[in-house]
């Protein structure tokens, strides 16, 4: 089997209603990206789940290394001023 | 089913034409479900054949609401027999390859988008409504086709002589899309559908704006004229409804 | 055992979802390719015993609604085939594997759909039944597989539905059109049941799979569970099903039902069921048709990576 025949492999992220983000769907494969976005439409929107689709190829795709989480992604103890909870704000003032 | 004798009969005629060509070509691509030579356009001509499948519904119901004796859809699609289809012949022509199933909605889908185009300004309400969601349909199965052209001329030498093959047997069929008669005139005078013969050189500028980018040519030589649309079909058109009708004819006045 | 063998089996235990570029047991990965693989062949192999009845569909509502339903099988193919390509084979490699005969798909679907009750049938009987063994699989422990299931079981019960009632809408019709059901009914019910696989005692691959999170509910319990609500439904449709055996059991609170010809399972997952021949053969001619359009795709996709490139 000829690997070179086999059609590129693209990642599809669809956004199912404005103001809202695009996510990661899934995987299908196709010639360009006209194709790509014209497949993704058939395939992860036949009832309207996709207000917009973005189609870009896996091998385009840069992922953080797994086994880095710890390091990349853990929030430090010494940096908890970022979240709104360690401000105590009296209870009077309105919408903060 | 449409008499003669029916104040708008024209009309119903008219319909008529436009809906039993969405039916058959719906009924041809449907026979592409699960057999597809890739997944992912299984998907999408099954979405082609759908979106014809409703425009006939809608343009069937329409009708059927229309005229005085009780008829359904249904009766339509199943309980009349060749000579009173009266489809583009096009349509009926077997899929036999992908080219050939691909460079048909090619065709068809320019015809539909001019013709969709025309209709959203026809003075009744109804048509124009079904004009205004099936145009949308249409552009979309010309940008997907003329995808494929695209592709498939600009490839390999076999996708490029199947893809010329297959432009050159459907070809012939097309000379049926611009000739008007006497119906059509009729309901051009009263500014209610336009005349197919008008849309010839938009139809051929269309075709021929895809195939320029390819080494693809319509080459058309001949005065062959198929006339499905006056209900006269090829042979290939009592196979077709035999198989499409058979269970519901075998089960006649039966609900589903 | 090595820290990532360690890693591994603590997310197993903590049911945290393994991810494509997680560390995995090679035995892991290797089930989890067979398994998805199997999976997406039978949805794909499953569209067309249906797919046979689109163009004789007795109204264009059913034909609508089969069409749909049918692209909805090859859409789940497509996501389960996607699935499994983050584990690091291609589809291609996977699609080759079910026209050699050398991966597998539900046996269901080498069984013939001879009218169109079978239509309704399938919708009702095996849709159910695939729906019993894939909601469980939304939690799965691979994160793909599992996301991939969450969307097909959105769709599935559609499925189900519509074949209920096209069925409870033909057993309210003519004396034709019931026979035609209950003959239809007949035919797939005990088809139906060996879908679950043979009882764990004997399946080979049950226990590790479920250590794995890979299957949560044995064989024997989710085709207890199916005969039950199915019990119930034909009460509904006013269908009887062909098991004199079929009791309810007050003691276990389930339906006692008669025992399983694994004989004739085995024929048909071995390749001589009626239809093995015929399901092969249609999706080795799609594939042997697209070779030249793929050949033709490919070579558009060099053109265009060297006009990008310059």
């Amino acid at each position: 089997m000829d690997k070179k025949k086999e059609l590129p492999l693209w990642e599809v992220f669809i956004r199912p209603q404005s103001g809202l983000d695009h996510r990661h769907c899934g995987s299908l494969h196709a010639a360009d990206n006209k194709m790509a976005i014209k497949y993704a439409r058939d395939l992860f929107s036949r009832r309207n789940e996709a207000e917009s689709i973005w189609v870009c190829k896996s091998e385009n795709i840069f992922a953080s290394n797994p086994n880095k989480k710890s390091s990349y992604f853990e929030v430090s103890v010494d940096k908890e001023f970022r979240d709104p909870q360690f401000y105590k704000i009296p209870k009077d003032v309105d919408y903060m | 089913m449409i008499n003669k004798d029916l104040k708008n009969y024209n009309l119903y005629l008219y319909l008529l034409r436009i809906a039993d060509t969405s039916l058959i070509m719906s009924q041809r691509l449907s026979e592409y479900c699960g057999v597809a030579p890739i997944l992912e356009e299984d998907l999408s001509i099954s979405n082609i054949s759908l979106d014809y499948l409703g425009q006939a519904r809608f343009l069937y119901t329409f009708i059927s609401e229309e005229v005085p004796n009780e008829c359904t859809e249904d009766d339509f699609a199943f309980f009349r027999d060749d000579d009173e289809f009266y489809n583009l012949s096009i349509s009926e022509l077997p899929n036999f390859d992908f080219a050939r199933t691909i460079v048909k909605v090619f065709f068809l889908s320019a015809l539909q988008i001019i013709l969709w185009n025309n209709l959203k300004k026809s003075n009744n309400v109804f048509l124009s409504g079904v004009a205004k969601k099936s145009v949308k349909e249409a552009e979309y199965h010309f940008e997907h086709s003329s995808g494929w052209i695209n592709m498939l001329g600009n490839s390999t030498e076999k996708a490029r002589l199947k893809t010329q093959d297959a432009i050159d047997y459907l070809s012939p069929y097309t000379n049926e899309f611009f000739v008007d008669d006497e119906n059509e005139k009729i309901l051009n005078k009263k500014s209610m559908a336009p005349l197919w013969s008008n849309f010839s050189k938009e139809w051929h500028n269309k075709i021929n704006f895809v195939l320029g980018d390819t080494s693809l040519n319509f080459n058309l030589n001949t005065q062959f004229q198929s006339k499905g649309k006056f209900g006269l079909h090829s042979e290939f058109m009592s196979k077709i409804l035999s198989e499409m009708q058979s269970t519901a004819r075998k089960f006649p006045g039966c609900k589903w | 055992m090595n820290i990532n063998e360690k890693n591994f089996d603590k997310k197993i235990e903590e049911k945290q979802y393994i991810e494509p570029k997680d560390w995995m047991p090679d035995e892991y990965r290797k089930t989890l390719i067979r398994q998805i693989s199997q999976h997406a062949h039978s949805e794909i192999v499953g569209m067309l015993p249906e797919a046979n009845w689109i163009t004789r569909a007795p109204s264009l509502k059913r034909k609508a609604i089969l069409l749909a339903k049918v692209q909805d099988e090859g859409g789940h193919g497509l996501y389960l085939y996607s699935a499994a390509e983050t584990l690091g084979i291609t589809r291609d490699e996977m699609y080759l594997k079910l026209l050699s005969g050398e991966s597998k798909y539900s046996s269901i679907f080498n069984y013939p759909t001879l009218t169109w009750a079978d239509v309704g049938v399938i919708g009702w009987l095996v849709d159910g039944a695939a729906i019993m063994n894939q909601v469980p699989l939304c939690k799965c422990s691979y994160g793909p597989y599992a996301r991939a299931m969450i969307r097909i079981c959105r769709e599935e019960s559609f499925h189900q539905r519509q074949g209920f009632q096209l069925l409870l809408q033909m057993m309210q019709g003519s004396q034709k059109q019931k026979d035609m059901v209950q003959e239809a009914v007949n035919r797939w019910w005990w088809p139906t049941l060996m879908m679950f696989g043979p009882s764990d005692k004997v399946s080979k691959h049950s226990k590790k799979n479920m250590d794995w999170g890979i299957k949560i509910f044995s064989n024997d319990e989710l085709r207890q569970k199916f005969v039950d609500e199915a019990v119930q439904q034909s009460k509904t449709l006013g269908v009887s099903l062909p098991d004199k055996k079929i009791k309810w059991n007050k003691k276990k609170k389930h339906h006692d039902f008669g025992k399983i010809n694994w004989s004739e399972f085995n024929t048909v997952i071995s390749g001589n069921g009626q239809c093995n021949e015929e399901r092969i053969r249609a999706k080795k001619k799609a594939w042997d048709d697209g070779e030249w359009i793929r050949e033709a795709v490919s070579e558009f996709s060099k053109k265009q990576k060297k006009v990008v490139n310059g």
